[in-house]
């Protein structure tokens, strides 16, 4: 999938336009930017916002994201984490003394 | 003012230029200063004229929009001016480059394992030196693998200054955005207070004109015959219609020169 996040009132205003032609196309409208569908007319329609406003948009490839795609650890820690009993523990702090990533391994480490 | 056309003249606050030729289109043109087949001299329209200086039947009109630029020509200001003005410096003051970026991605080789190697490939070459063996294939392979890490080391640099500067850009034209959002907003509430303040004699305007509309809902030509009257168009009216039982009438309820053609 495409995502298209506008940098200018007239971009936003295009990117709406074509959201709102192109519902096939569109996998989720937000505000001044949309996920277009990965297909060549949601990369067409994304093109023809770059080629009007420059660098006033922006294009990204993104994919979905299931959680299997990161390290067991990642998962075990967030689900850890979010489950604590006190609600304004920091993680740094609640990671340390148990068997969790530091928050400083993890922003280390590419997934 | 003075008007020319086909070898005539026409001077004084009024020109009736029906039976003659040029369209009210054309008259317009030559006010605006464009190309016209007849010549208008007269003090430069303000922003006015494009509002309500041509008035003729199959005219549109914003109307809050023309009666806010009239509130202006009237010297009335909106309370938002100054932060207007002040946002716009400051949108002003925001650079962008918008030459074509070279955009530079780090090379995929993981730079510790290529450090390792070549730490390994200098112990060896040591190691045949100081035995007085043949070291050279062991120093050829040293050398290349020391330029592949200095390349990386490069080109992972210039990926990392591609990054930032391309955050540091979209930063810059978000924040232009937001600076924009507002501006618009505090035009809409500029024009809002405008339309406030010149409502009460817009409305006796159009109730002088045509008792039976509702001013807010007038069709376009009597709001923009309303509008000329209250604000100060500067250049003159250029009118197709016969609204007004004739020209020199026209003049007096508009306050101003009027040019009359047919259509």
């Amino acid at each position: 999938m495409f995502l298209v996040i506008t940098y200018s009132r007239s971009a936003r205003t295009s990117l709406r336009n074509i959201t709102r032609a192109h519902e096939e196309t569109t996998v989720r409208h937000l505000g001044r930017a949309a996920l277009l569908a990965g297909t060549e007319f949601g990369a067409f329609q994304a093109l023809r916002l770059r080629e009007k406003h420059g660098r006033d948009v922006q294009i990204e490839r993104v994919e979905p994201f299931v959680p299997e795609d990161v390290p067991a650890e990642v998962r075990e820690a967030a689900a850890t984490y979010e489950a604590r009993e006190t609600a304004t523990i920091p993680y740094r702090q609640f990671a340390s003394g148990r068997d969790l990533p530091d928050p400083g391994t993890l922003r280390e480490q590419d997934v | 003012m003075i008007v020319r056309y086909d070898g005539r003249t026409w001077c004084g606050a009024v020109a009736d230029l029906r039976e003659h030729a040029p369209t009210s289109r054309a008259v317009a043109a030559a006010i605006r200063g464009d190309d016209a087949p007849c010549r208008v001299h007269c003090p430069v329209p303000g922003p006015l004229f494009d509002h309500v200086g041509h008035v003729h039947p199959e005219m549109g009109l914003r109307l809050r929009t023309a009666l806010a630029v009239a509130a202006r020509s009237r010297g009335l200001t909106a309370p938002q001016a100054s932060e207007i003005e002040r946002l716009r410096a400051e949108r002003d003051r925001i650079t962008l480059d918008d030459g074509h970026q070279h955009r530079s991605d780090a090379p995929d080789t993981d730079p510790t394992e290529l450090r390792e190697r070549v730490a390994t490939l200098r112990g060896r070459v040591q190691a045949l030196e100081a035995n007085g063996e043949d070291a050279s294939d062991a120093r050829a392979e040293l050398r290349a693998a020391a330029a592949t890490l200095s390349e990386g080391q490069t080109a992972r640099i210039a990926a990392e200054e591609y990054r930032t500067q391309t955050r540091t850009d979209r930063d810059r034209r978000e924040r232009r955005m937001r600076l924009d959002d507002r501006i618009a907003n505090l035009e809409r509430d500029a024009r809002s207070a405008l339309v406030e303040q010149i409502r009460e004699p817009y409305e006796r305007a159009v109730f002088a004109l045509d008792s039976t509309v509702e001013p807010f809902d007038a069709p376009p030509l009597v709001a923009a015959l309303a509008i000329g009257r209250i604000g100060r168009p500067r250049g003159p009216v250029v009118l197709a219609t016969d609204r007004f039982p004739s020209p020199a009438a026209a003049a007096d309820w508009i306050g101003g020169p009027v040019i009359c053609c047919d259509e």
